[in-house]
């Protein structure tokens, strides 16, 4: 697990200006503790999602800087590479509220894509990043984290989910634009987001299994994700809900 | 002798059955990332 303090007031600022104050800890004596450890693992594993997207875009951002991409595409990138460390912390702090991680080793290590394949060249690996994580995985969370925070009953923690999802729908539709500012998908890279799509909802299926912690974030059921992918496209999914 | 025989068996059946474990749930997630070939797959929060 990353170190979240440091000595340097400097160091700390830069912090501060990126994740913003934390927000009040709820009391959430309320909730059981069979309610409140089932969130805590849930919210510590979601540390490690975010985190990935941050060493994932940043291979994205190195990319496109090699490729001399334009200037617009890479402050987007830079920017959600920001969002998702902001993420990272947001969610550590909802597992304080939730007792802690003291107990947990939390894996953040080498967490990055592999290394490309050989031959790979540099433009096509930023596409496939693009459309693989930011086109479809981005878009295919926004869905999730939708019916995540419709089953929270939390202020706190629906709050927290609000702002994932709303920078998803940003982050997803940044991804169509950077992709076509790419030159677009090919029929190969079409072919690998449709089996990703395919396999993100088989796995958000199986793992929308109820169980406890559902007010705290920690679980939704079959029939949630149903709604939710019944209901319109991501765009206007995350306008429309938040 | 084929009463305690047998009285070994059922012992011997019931301290070698193991109860039946329910398969490990699938946690829940916001934010699968989309499997690259040789990504690493195990799990990143442990309890110690």
């Amino acid at each position: 697990m990353i170190e979240r303090a440091c000595a340097s007031a400097l160091l700390r600022r830069f912090a501060c200006e990126l994740v913003g104050d934390a927000p009040p800890a709820p009391d959430l004596a309320a909730h059981s503790a069979a309610d409140r450890e089932a969130a805590r693992l849930a919210w510590a594993a979601r540390i490690v999602d975010e985190y990935r997207s941050v060493a994932v875009f940043s291979e994205l951002l190195r990319l496109l800087a090699d490729l001399e991409a334009p200037l617009p595409v890479l402050c987007a990138v830079q920017r959600l590479i920001g969002d998702e460390l902001r993420h990272t912390e947001l969610t550590a702090q909802v597992v304080d509220w939730l007792g802690g991680a003291d107990d947990l080793a939390i894996d953040l290590g080498d967490i990055g894509l592999p290394a490309p394949e050989p031959g790979e060249h540099p433009a096509s690996r930023a596409r496939r990043i693009v459309g693989r994580e930011l086109v479809v995985a981005e878009e295919e969370s926004i869905y999730v984290l939708a019916a995540y925070r419709d089953a929270a009953r939390e202020p706190a923690i629906c709050a927290v989910l609000a702002t994932l999802l709303a920078d998803e729908v940003r982050h997803a539709a940044a991804g169509r634009a950077i992709l076509a500012a790419l030159g677009g998908a090919d029929a190969e890279l079409c072919a690998e987001m449709a089996a990703d799509r395919e396999r993100l909802r088989a796995l958000y299926r199986d793992a929308a299994c109820s169980g406890p912690g559902r007010a705290l974030g920690a679980c939704i059921e079959r029939a949630d994700l149903d709604a939710m992918w019944a209901r319109s496209a991501p765009r206007a999914l995350g306008t429309a809900l938040r | 002798m084929s009463f305690h025989l047998a009285l070994a068996f059922l012992l011997w059946r019931a301290l070698s059955e193991q109860p039946e474990q329910p398969p490990p749930r699938p946690r829940p997630m916001t934010r699968a990332g989309t499997h690259w070939k040789g990504e690493r797959t195990e799990p990143r929060v442990v309890k110690r």
